[in-house]
């Protein structure tokens, strides 16, 4: 292996910018009324990797939801795009009836890819993308979580999304498999260029990854804080720089919990 | 180093081979194997035992001069009686009948159960409506209805895969409507996300996840087809047929014991072989799934 000559590839951004615009949406239970988002703003440029971090309540996974399509504004807009958003969650969600190759095979499918065996190649393809070759024909029970979660990851690729959501997707992992799925996304995040938004409750993990740290206060959910993280790729999460500034993210959202104490 | 692809000169001072590899090593379960054999034996001798000491209880009863022989043999009398009748033409025949009825009946219920089961469990106005009426019918024994079936169709098969189907299908039926209704809903949300809707949502997703309840529902709807179906054809003797059902009557009319209880184990057999293989299926379905062992 080459290590020291080997060029670091320029990055072609081929995912869809987003664009949110006063978005807000509450829900509505009998007679009371509780917003989940109110009046959000957000621009993400194309091939971002925009991390978002805030305390319980601040309507992560609704905001998530919306972008995904799974849920529908009460008001204001979101736009992505004419091309596919992926969306990943904590748990993987893998069919557990389908083998490894067959859960990514199955969303080549859905996705519209026609002929077995093309989506045969491709799923091996994608699974060579996050290493898992050897693992291909094991069912999720059989995989461990950091595996599974890669899985996903390869299943989300299948799509072929121009914008990847990802919601707390390393949160249910041990911290040594969690670094090394870092460096894996960001490798797959350099070669595919797809736009990822990723939603986290750890705030050096979003240093660790983000060009961007947005912070979301809670109930309702809007945005009251960004970070631009300027620091060279790749980083460490125990390097004092990333440290310095999740201590900074961290200071920010202490002060907006704190808030909700005095309600 | 263990892996090399082409994604690996992309980011070489950071693309953590080994380390992938040696995680993914860590973290696999090594499963204990047992061999075929052990594992035939493991499930094997319980049963057998069990039999063994049904045996001998029937033989300590006889022993025990509670009812005369000719009411009540033995095994070894039963047994060789048994035996031969399987040399015989006539019995092969009306196991035929008996199974061809079975599979026929089991598979009407089958289409039935499985779509109402599939329109109950998507729709909650006909859920409302029918959703404890089915379970009303599956409560309901199976041998009221020929009284009702005779009226409708006379003493014809008609009237005994009638009273088969309506034993089979509601549990076919709840199988399937119990499994969507425990779809974890994050499969669902995941199904959703990948561009799955209505019809193929249902099939790529729903139903797969459905599917250790819907065997179950299987398995035991197979059980109420088999003891409708022996009621039946204890009950409507159709004409120039000789079934099991049939056959098991005219051998008590004839006061033929050994027969008679010769012709009770085929049921036993039968009915425990069709269960054993929905048994498999159940498991097969499991462990991929692996759910339980």
């Amino acid at each position: 292996m080459t290590v020291a000559s080997a060029p670091v590839p320029t990055r072609v951004a081929t995912g869809a910018p987003i664009t949110i615009d006063h978005l807000s949406r509450s829900f509505t239970s009998g007679t009371t009324t509780v917003a989940a988002i109110s009046d959000m703003h957000l621009r993400i440029s194309p091939g971002e990797f925009v991390c978002i971090v805030g305390a319980s309540g601040c309507g992560k996974t609704t905001l998530l939801n919306i972008i995904a399509g799974l849920d529908h504004p009460t008001a204001g807009s979101v736009d992505t795009g004419t091309g596919v958003v992926s969306l990943m969650f904590q748990e993987g969600a893998l069919f557990p009836w389908l083998s490894a190759r067959e859960n990514v095979e199955l969303s080549l499918r859905l996705a519209g890819m026609k002929g077995r065996a093309d989506r045969r190649a491709r799923a091996m393809e994608l699974l060579g993308l996050v290493q898992l070759t050897d693992a291909a024909e094991r069912h999720p029970h059989e995989l461990s979580g950091g595996m599974r979660q890669r899985v996903s990851l390869a299943r989300a690729l299948a799509q072929d999304a121009s914008v990847l959501l990802m919601d707390e997707p390393f949160g249910a992992l041990d911290a040594m498999t969690r670094d090394v799925l870092h460096d894996e996304l960001e490798r797959i995040w350099t070669e595919t260029g797809v736009t990822i938004m990723f939603v986290t409750h750890n705030v050096r993990e979003a240093a660790r990854l983000g060009d961007r740290i947005l912070v979301l206060a809670s109930r309702p959910g809007r945005v009251i804080a960004e970070y631009p993280v300027d620091l060279p790729r790749p980083r460490r999460i125990e390097s004092p720089e990333v440290s310095a500034l999740a201590a900074e993210v961290t200071d920010c959202l202490r002060t907006e919990v704190r808030r909700h104490a005095d309600d | 180093m263990p892996t090399t692809d082409a994604a690996q000169g992309t980011m070489p001072d950071i693309a953590p081979d080994s380390t992938v590899a040696g995680l993914d090593k860590l973290d696999t379960v090594v499963a204990p194997t047992t061999s075929r054999a052990s594992r035939l034996y493991s499930t094997l001798w319980p049963k057998l035992s069990a039999v063994a000491l049904a045996l001998v209880l029937w033989q300590v009863i006889v022993w025990s001069g509670w009812k005369p022989t000719y009411v009540l043999p033995g095994p070894t009398t039963v047994f060789s009686q048994l035996r031969e009748l399987v040399v015989t033409g006539a019995f092969w025949h009306s196991v035929g009948i008996t199974m061809r009825r079975a599979a026929l009946g089991f598979a009407i219920a089958l289409v039935i159960g499985s779509v109402i089961g599939a329109i109950v469990s998507q729709s909650s106005i006909v859920r409302r409506a029918f959703g404890s009426f089915i379970t009303g019918l599956q409560t309901m024994p199976s041998i009221v209805w020929f009284p009702f079936a005779i009226l409708l169709f006379k003493l014809t098969e008609s009237a005994i895969l009638f009273v088969v189907v309506l034993g089979a299908a509601p549990a076919i039926a709840n199988g399937l409507i119990f499994g969507v209704d425990h779809v974890p809903p994050l499969l669902v949300r995941a199904g959703r996300v990948l561009g799955a809707r209505g019809i193929t949502l249902f099939r790529s997703v729903i139903l797969p996840a459905a599917l250790p309840s819907y065997v179950s529902g299987l398995k035991q709807g197979w059980a109420f087809a088999w003891r409708s179906l022996m009621a039946g054809e204890l009950l409507v003797i159709v004409g120039n047929t000789s079934s099991l059902g049939v056959r098991l009557d005219f051998a008590r009319t004839m006061s033929d014991a050994p027969l008679l209880l010769a012709y009770m184990i085929v049921i036993l057999i039968i009915g425990l072989c069709v269960d054993a293989v929905f048994g498999a299926i159940d498991r097969r379905v499991r462990r991929t799934r692996g759910l339980g062992s």
